[in-house]
């Protein structure tokens, strides 16, 4: 793969308007080259000063990002350049917006946006149908790593769907940002044992 | 700690029986201890919290004594962030979005007894963490309205030096860990805050309204309702009615609030670490309203309250 390319494709990448195939291309090339690794690191510390984004620069997204496409299917890739109709920039764009907006979300953000219809089991559920959860006791490093990164729930998508498809109005999406910290913000008041309400208060500063 | 003036054997022997005496505290006594090691411990020590989107390390100052529980924390990254509380309540605050300085009287006393109706209890075993042996309490929910959490208590002192909390697939949403703490009195300086600490503003009485319309059709069983009060959230909004919820662990909060011109909204599930909000559209007498559910319980059990309003509009009213 020669340089400028992959460059252009981080690039992309970065700036959330990679389509699938670049983004696969830039993970596989990742995969193998430290040089192109580190400078995606760099480009995330960039856009974190300049985004004022409270970011880890220590964190290696690829591995993520993989997980989440790694269950998708397989693009399909056009036989030759010139059989590409112009319909294929349409999905090549639809792609483009669905792979940007599942990863800015989960990872710069935090909140995820679940479709109402896709809610898992909806409000049918009653304590019938639960199963009484098991506590975390055979590899809770390994599974609080992957899910707190922000990506296992893309990898069982069939289960929960993580749904970019229809972004909440700006007025909503505020009102959900205050709504999250008064209630954050009104537990840590409690006298509580715990300092966790605190905690969850505290994580939510400087959004 | 056992006094006693033993030979090697002796205490060998004293070993002997105080192990199985440690593991014959039930776990609702345990629970006991750690609310009872919250107003009685002097300590000080670092702890992170990490749930999905972030990851934060704070330094915490708390002191117990005959005037009560003062406790400084000081977050260790980003922008310094830095509350000072007393008996709970916030006396200055770094950053602060709350105007109002709202608490949300539900019940927060952590009564192990009641608990004990609503989560099964159990002593899981012992492990290490802050380099200190800690119990592990598991609290798994006897019904599907509320979350699992592991409590790790410190064997000395009872108090809580990590918890997760776990949801019905068995996902991690949230992880609470001491790295390290040290039991002993605090001086006034170590409490004094810095000049970034910012004195809350006195805040007008809240009012009290009849919200009898807002009331859910249904809530989960446990939940006690604490005073709804109708304010603005921030300068220049609508006014907003708020109600917190808690079965003594777990809390949720109502909002309702009219949908003015430029309000749009949709039917809505947004999902922050172990927190949900779950918005729904009601129509009163031609008028709408946007009602949101936020707290620590699962999305499905935020769905069922939603749906229960009385209002709801046609679409969702199923």
């Amino acid at each position: 793969m020669r340089s400028e390319v992959l460059q252009e494709s981080l690039s992309a990448l970065m700036d959330n308007e990679a389509d699938e195939l670049e983004v696969r291309r830039v993970l596989q090339a990742a995969e193998q080259d430290p040089a192109l690794r580190s400078t995606w690191s760099r480009y995330q510390v960039a856009r974190a000063v300049m985004h004022k984004e409270p970011w880890q620069g220590a964190v290696d997204l690829s591995a993520g990002i993989a997980a989440a496409l790694r269950d998708e299917p397989e693009l399909q890739m056009a036989p030759a350049p010139a059989d590409v109709k112009p319909v294929s920039t349409i999905w090549r764009n639809l792609g483009r917006v669905a792979v940007a907006a599942s990863v800015t979300l989960a990872v710069l953000v935090g909140v995820r946006m679940v479709n109402q219809g896709d809610a898992p089991g909806g409000a049918q559920m009653t304590a019938g149908t639960m199963t009484a959860p098991s506590m975390l006791q055979a590899n809770p490093a390994a599974r609080s790593g992957a899910v707190l990164a922000g990506y296992s729930q893309a990898g069982n998508a069939g289960a929960e769907p993580l749904a970019p498809a229809q972004a909440p109005s700006a007025w909503h999406e505020q009102r959900i940002g205050r709504y999250l910290r008064e209630h954050a913000e009104s537990s840590a008041q409690m006298a509580s044992p715990q300092l966790i309400p605190y905690a969850r208060a505290a994580s939510m500063e400087g959004r | 700690m056992v006094g006693c003036r033993c030979s090697l054997s002796g205490l060998t022997l004293a070993a002997l029986l105080i192990s199985p005496l440690v593991q014959a505290r039930d776990a609702g006594q345990w629970l006991q201890g750690m609310v009872d090691a919250s107003g009685q411990q002097s300590y000080s020590g670092s702890f992170f919290y990490e749930r999905s989107g972030s990851f934060s390390t704070h330094h915490i100052w708390h002191r117990a004594d005959g005037d009560g529980v003062t406790e400084r924390m000081l977050r260790a990254d980003g922008e310094p962030q830095e509350w000072v509380r007393r008996d709970g309540q916030i006396q200055c605050a770094s950053s602060f979005a709350a105007v109002s300085g709202w608490r949300g009287e539900a019940p927060a006393t952590l009564n192990p007894a009641q608990l004990q109706r609503w989560y099964a209890l159990e002593v899981l075993g012992t492990t290490r963490v802050a380099d200190r042996p800690v119990t592990v309490i598991a609290m798994k929910p006897r019904d599907a309205f509320r979350y699992a959490y592991e409590l790790y208590l410190d064997d000395q002192t009872g108090m809580l030096l990590k918890s997760l909390l776990i949801n019905e697939r068995n996902v991690l949403l949230e992880r609470f860990q001491f790295t390290d703490v040290q039991f002993a009195e605090l001086t006034d300086e170590q409490l004094e805050p810095g000049a970034s600490c910012l004195t809350l503003a006195e805040h007008p009485l809240e009012k009290r309204v009849d919200t009898s319309g807002w009331v859910p059709g249904w809530i989960p069983p446990g939940f006690v309702a604490g005073e709804p009060v109708v304010r603005t959230l921030a300068v220049n909004e609508p006014q907003v009615m708020s109600q917190a919820f808690s079965d003594g662990l777990a809390r949720f909060t109502l909002f309702v609030e009219p949908l003015g011109d430029g309000a749009l909204a949709e039917d809505l599930l947004a999902q922050l670490g172990p927190t949900v909000a779950v918005s729904r559209r009601l129509q009163v007498e031609g008028v709408g309203y946007l009602a949101t559910i936020v707290g620590e319980i699962p999305p499905a059990t935020a769905e069922r309250i939603a749906a229960s309003f009385p209002f709801a509009t046609a679409e969702m009213a199923q």
